[in-house]
């Protein structure tokens, strides 16, 4: 798989920071899409409440990310400089879920909750198939 | 996140273990790598009274590998991988992350019966055994025999696991297929597939399953589809419908008992192939 992250954070002050901002914002947006689920059992237990349970990505789970970035200066502020921290995280769920739904198109599916589970994925399939 | 109170011996020999054991009773509890126990007592969901650490106790890790394989029950996961021992060191490097590989052992893994954990599925299709030695002496106990229900085995309270034993694998292939959510998490489920070929066609096979139900099992109807069948695409997704046959694998959120069936369909074609070459 191959994600690549276009962002415009205006002039770059420190690179390095910002592609760590990205790459932890996308890793938290592919949590979002694939992952991340609280989920109350019938009697109101909460039955994710351990990162065993809850889901996030690791390292092992995350793919190559490919970073790129116009520089666009804000009219705002004098150093030109806009936000960075979230920008992975609002690009990448989408993208990810976006992604899914256009694979599974020839089917007909146009629309599956998140967070897409492999389960999720495959009862989808099932039932555009019957 | 802590455990209840607890006394702790770390015996220096296997029959010091054995006595500790014994004079513990129904409240003493075993640790190796404590990679399940440990979690366990800090949920509280394990209180033992006393925990008998078997990491002083000498010659219980190694593996051995002429003829048989034989693999010593402190043998860490790690050291598994690294003897290059076939399907049990394969299996071994998909367990959680390194530093629970760097832990957990092979002997707490049976020990601990979760049929959601690897090895216990790799021993069973292997037709390994379990070398078990109490205070009424030493005993081999076949996989088939060892795992009773979840979490439940024929080991007795004051018997400690010393050895593992499995056929050799001359003249056997394999292949070792796990499905999880992400890479460290416990298996949704997996599928570990050992076939012998002659000329051509599946002389044996003997397919394991992991997390089908509350004990590993083995995949009977998907082996008796193979067995003298030519090793090729059709003959294997053939056997491997069969793979779920007779199973009702317990349900959880992330996966429905039916979706197991078919990742143990997927699973079981993808591991015969492998094991075919």
């Amino acid at each position: 798989m191959r994600y690549v992250a276009v962002d415009d954070c205006g002039p770059a002050i420190n690179p390095m920071l910002i592609e760590g901002q990205i790459h932890g914002g996308v890793v938290h947006g592919l949590g979002q899409a694939l992952y991340e689920r609280i989920h109350y059992d019938e009697s109101g237990q909460l039955v994710t409440g351990t990162f065993v349970d809850y889901c996030l990505p690791s390292a092992a789970d995350v793919p190559n990310i490919e970073t790129d970035r116009t520089e666009t200066p804000s009219p705002t502020n004098s150093l030109g400089v806009k936000g960075v921290g979230e920008a992975g995280a609002i690009a990448c769920t989408p993208a990810v879920v976006n992604a899914v739904i256009d694979a599974l198109r020839p089917l007909g599916v146009t629309f599956i909750n998140m967070p897409l589970g492999s389960m999720d994925v495959w009862e989808t399939i099932q039932e555009a198939k019957s | 996140m802590i455990p209840a109170e607890f006394d702790y011996v770390a015996p220096e020999t296997l029959d010091e273990a054995i006595r500790a054991l014994a004079d513990g009773g129904e409240d003493a509890k075993l640790l190796a790598g404590g990679h399940s126990l440990l979690p366990l007592m800090k949920l509280r969901l394990a209180a033992p009274a006393l925990l008998v650490d078997l990491r002083r106790v000498p010659d219980l890790a190694g593996v051995r590998a002429n003829g048989d394989i034989r693999i010593g029950a402190m043998t860490t996961h790690s050291a598994l991988v690294r003897a290059n021992a076939g399907l049990a060191s394969v299996a071994a490097a998909t367990i959680a992350d390194q530093q629970v590989r760097n832990r957990g052992t092979i002997g707490g893994s049976l020990a601990h019966g979760d049929p959601a954990s690897d090895l216990p599925a790799v021993v069973l299709a292997a037709e390994g055994t379990i070398v078990a030695r109490g205070p009424g002496g030493e005993r081999e106990i076949a996989a088939a025999e060892f795992f009773r229900d979840y979490l439940e085995t024929t080991l007795a309270p004051d018997e400690i696991i010393t050895e593992i034993r499995m056929p050799g694998t001359e003249g056997w292939s394999f292949g070792y297929e796990k499905f999880n959510r992400r890479r460290e998490d416990w298996a949704m489920v997996a599928v570990c597939a050992l076939v012998r070929i002659e000329s051509g066609a599946c002389a044996d096979a003997r397919i394991g399953l992991t997390h089908m139900g509350s004990t590993p099992l083995r995949a009977t109807a998907a082996e008796a589809a193979l067995r003298g069948q030519p090793l090729e695409a059709g003959a294997i997704a053939a056997a491997a419908e069969q793979a779920a046959e007779g199973t009702s694998p317990p349900a959880d959120l992330n996966a429905s008992a039916d979706y197991k069936r078919h990742l143990a369909r997927v699973l079981c074609r993808r591991a015969l192939e492998r094991a075919a070459g």
